[in-house]
């Protein structure tokens, strides 16, 4: 018995552990939901494993964006353009 | 009509004009950088990026007065969006659908000063089973992984430039991140302590 309420904690908490890791405005997990799932975190192994893993692989995926950043002299012509657009003397 | 009602309604008009002109650029200057990432990701091309970002621009201060003033963000990526796809006349399929982004990335990695050789080994692998692995992953998932993980984009900023709900993203984030996280531990990139 006491193995199918620990399982069944490890499915609620995996449902929501994308949304723990984020923490999207978009997507918020509740007060009561966040002190929920960590303490099945300071219980479980497996999942606690799982939220290691997802937090490493986040990381070095936006470690792998970094060489993107945006031109600066693309946003300067940009910035004149949106001088150019907002003139009041356009239209 | 009188000449003062003739100069009153032009005072008025000049002071729309400035109320658009300010609201314009308060809400679109600061998302440069977020609407040139995103171009770029959507173009696959610099020069391409900026032009549909000017185009943006242009659509976008016609369209001040009608915004709400919720999401700006959201809003000019939604725009973004839809110009790239009136100046293309067709919808790409799918951002990334041939990885290409990545040829040129370097792995940020083994910069840490404070970690150890070894560390330092588990990095690069780690870093280079990602990019094989991402580059594996079915198209969906990838394009929705690249902005939210790679550039940061938030949920709703991730649904606005590629048309979809939030929840779509979130369940494509969540399905592509274990797919990923498989072939990493299937390739001890991960260790994958317990499966």
């Amino acid at each position: 018995m006491m193995n199918l309420v620990f399982a069944m904690r490890c499915k609620w908490t995996n449902r929501r552990l994308q949304r723990y890791i984020d923490m999207d405005p978009a997507a918020k997990l509740s007060e009561t939901e966040i002190t929920r799932v960590r303490a099945h975190l300071a219980e479980c192994e497996r999942c606690s494993a799982n939220v290691a893993d997802f937090t490493k692989m986040k990381s070095a995926l936006h470690s792998l964006g970094d060489f993107k950043v945006p031109d600066e002299d693309s946003l300067n012509r940009l910035r004149s353009k949106i001088d150019q657009i907002a003139s009041p003397t356009r239209e | 009509m009188t000449v003062e009602s003739l100069t009153m309604d032009r005072a008025s008009t000049d002071a729309e004009q400035a109320d658009r002109s300010r609201a314009f650029r308060e809400i679109v200057e600061p998302e440069l950088p977020v609407l040139l990432r995103a171009a770029r990701a959507l173009t696959k091309s610099s020069a391409d990026a900026e032009d549909l970002v000017q185009e943006t621009l242009i659509r976008a201060f016609k369209a001040i007065l009608q915004f709400d003033g919720a999401y700006p963000r959201a809003w000019l990526l939604t725009i973004l969006r839809n110009t790239n796809m009136n100046m293309n006349r067709r919808k790409r399929p799918f951002l990334l659908s041939d990885g290409n982004l990545w040829e040129n990335a370097t792995p940020a990695f083994g910069h840490d000063h404070g970690s150890s050789a070894e560390e330092s080994a588990l990095d690069k692998s780690l870093s280079t089973e990602i990019q094989k692995g991402f580059k594996d992953l079915d198209p969906r998932f990838r394009e929705v992984l690249f902005l939210v993980d790679i550039q940061g984009f938030n949920y709703r900023d991730c649904a606005a430039v590629l048309g979809v709900p939030v929840g779509t993203v979130m369940s494509r984030l969540s399905r592509g991140r274990k797919r990923l996280r498989e072939h990493l531990i299937k390739t001890s990139a991960l260790e994958g302590r317990i499966k």
